[in-house]
């Protein structure tokens, strides 16, 4: 039983490198199969290693598989704002799990620190890519790029109030979610492409972003 | 007889009883000692000498007596016929508690803690186990917190839960008849370990071996807890004698 738990790992850690190499040589064909496989791969990961598995991890992963599917076509409007919004209901779970299972406990002058940093931070970046994101988008990718903020707030709050690896490592997740999405804000918005390699660093933070949360999340009951 | 009339003289009896409890526990009536007579405890302590009568027997029910009829009472070796009552009396009424009994607590808390790894480790519950990280979440809060804003009180309080959580919600009847026995001086010992010991450590102690039990390792964290538990009992006992020597 031990052994076999290892066996989605493993499969997982191959899907992620032939989706990753598939993006990088623009292999479509088998770019948006594995594409969609990653996340319900992660979530049988998940509930293999987790000591206590929840609903709310596995809702939110399975939420990220419905968010790849439909950002096969990020390029199409209504997939986009299907995708984005899968994700953003993806985030809603997680955040629900964190404000069930961690406590934060800091002093307030703490929190307002933090969230200002993050604000100072979002604004500065919506700021500047308002312009390049089409106007009927504009207020689900705010939404979206709060809602990413919020739940990297969500995790270092309890991470500031006691330290466990299990949050550092979600933490670690959130932050590469930032990343990920920043990456495809520049590709899609900006250079309006879908090159191959910015391609590969997408999905490279985006697996990396799920996968640590996951971890964890399994690590942190 | 009122009801009024009723309650005053169960209060007398219990005021009674705790004065009586309190001079054998001390030391001040040792075992062997004669007791003065009805009348003269009655006048002694200023009450009515039925309500002495019947505290005297209920003192000798509960094994701290031994009445010779029609001709003395006197102070029984009461731990070597002590029973679960008796305990309870003592915990009831006895006041600070004896260091020995403390101590005797503490084994006891250390068997029940290995039976209950042992059991939990074989039948972990999903729901229980839950509430414990829950609750340890919790407390690794207060514990991270810096010096001057720890909450002590409720970091007592949490390891109140968590240890009632742990042994209470068993399925064994006979843990929690235990537990419940044993609540005031469990509360004792509670106060020692919030007061006396590091609290991160405690915290780290506590995680180690749910993720153990949780995680098909329940050996590993019963040998953990075996370790922790050796060393924080020498700590147990130097506060308990700073407690007497206080």
């Amino acid at each position: 039983m031990i052994v076999l738990k290892w066996v989605f790992p493993v499969f997982l850690a191959v899907l992620a490198i032939v989706h990753l190499i598939s993006c990088w040589r623009g292999d479509d064909d088998l770019r948006k199969p594995t594409k969609v496989a990653l996340m319900p791969v992660v979530a049988l990961a998940y509930l293999a290693f987790a000591r206590m598995p929840s609903l709310w991890v596995v809702a939110g992963l399975l939420f990220g598989c419905l968010g790849d599917l439909f950002l096969l076509w990020p390029l199409k409007k209504k997939f986009f704002a299907l995708g984005t919004s899968s994700f953003f209901l993806g985030h809603v779970c997680y955040l629900i799990f964190i404000y069930t299972h961690y406590v934060i406990r800091i002093s307030w002058i703490w929190i307002v620190v933090v969230c200002v940093i993050y604000a100072a931070g979002a604004a500065f970046v919506y700021a500047n890519s308002r312009r390049n994101i089409p106007r009927a988008l504009r207020p689900l990718s705010l939404a979206y790029m709060l809602m990413l903020c919020v739940l990297s707030v969500s995790l270092i709050l309890p991470l500031l109030t006691a330290f466990w690896w299990g949050k550092l490592v979600a933490f670690f997740g959130a932050t590469f979610f930032l990343a990920s999405d920043g990456v495809l804000c520049d590709m899609l918005f900006v250079k309006k492409a879908e090159p191959t390699k910015q391609n590969f660093v997408v999905m490279l933070t985006y697996i990396l972003a799920q996968v640590l949360l996951a971890v964890g999340f399994a690590a942190c009951p | 007889m009122t009801k009024e009339k009723e309650t005053e003289n169960r209060s007398e009896r219990e005021r009674f009883l705790d004065r009586m409890l309190k001079e054998i526990l001390s030391g001040q009536r040792k075992p062997g000692d004669r007791l003065p007579t009805e009348s003269e405890l009655a006048e002694q302590y200023g009450l009515r000498k039925t309500n002495v009568h019947l505290g005297l027997q209920e003192l000798e029910r509960l094994g701290f007596l031994r009445v010779v009829p029609r001709h003395a009472t006197y102070v029984a070796p009461y731990w070597e016929q002590a029973n679960l009552e008796t305990l309870a009396a003592i915990m009831t009424h006895g006041g600070k508690p004896q260091p020995e009994l403390v101590d005797a607590f503490l084994e006891l808390r250390e068997m029940v803690a290995l039976g209950w790894f042992r059991w939990t480790g074989r039948n972990p519950k999903t729901e229980q186990m839950r509430h414990l990280y829950g609750l340890l979440e919790r407390m690794e809060a207060i514990a991270c917190a810096p010096d001057g804003e720890k909450d002590k009180p409720e970091f007592l309080d949490l390891v109140n839960q968590f240890l009632v959580c742990m042994f209470a919600e068993s399925d064994n009847m006979i843990f929690r008849v235990l537990l419940r026995s044993s609540r005031e001086l469990a509360h004792v010992t509670y106060y020692i370990v919030a007061y006396t010991l590091d609290m991160r450590e405690l915290c780290r102690t506590y995680r180690t071996v749910l993720d153990g039990l949780t995680s098909g390792h329940a050996s590993e964290a019963i040998d953990y807890w075996c370790g922790w538990s050796d060393k924080v009992t020498v700590q147990y006992r130097e506060a308990l004698l700073r407690l007497e020597s206080e």
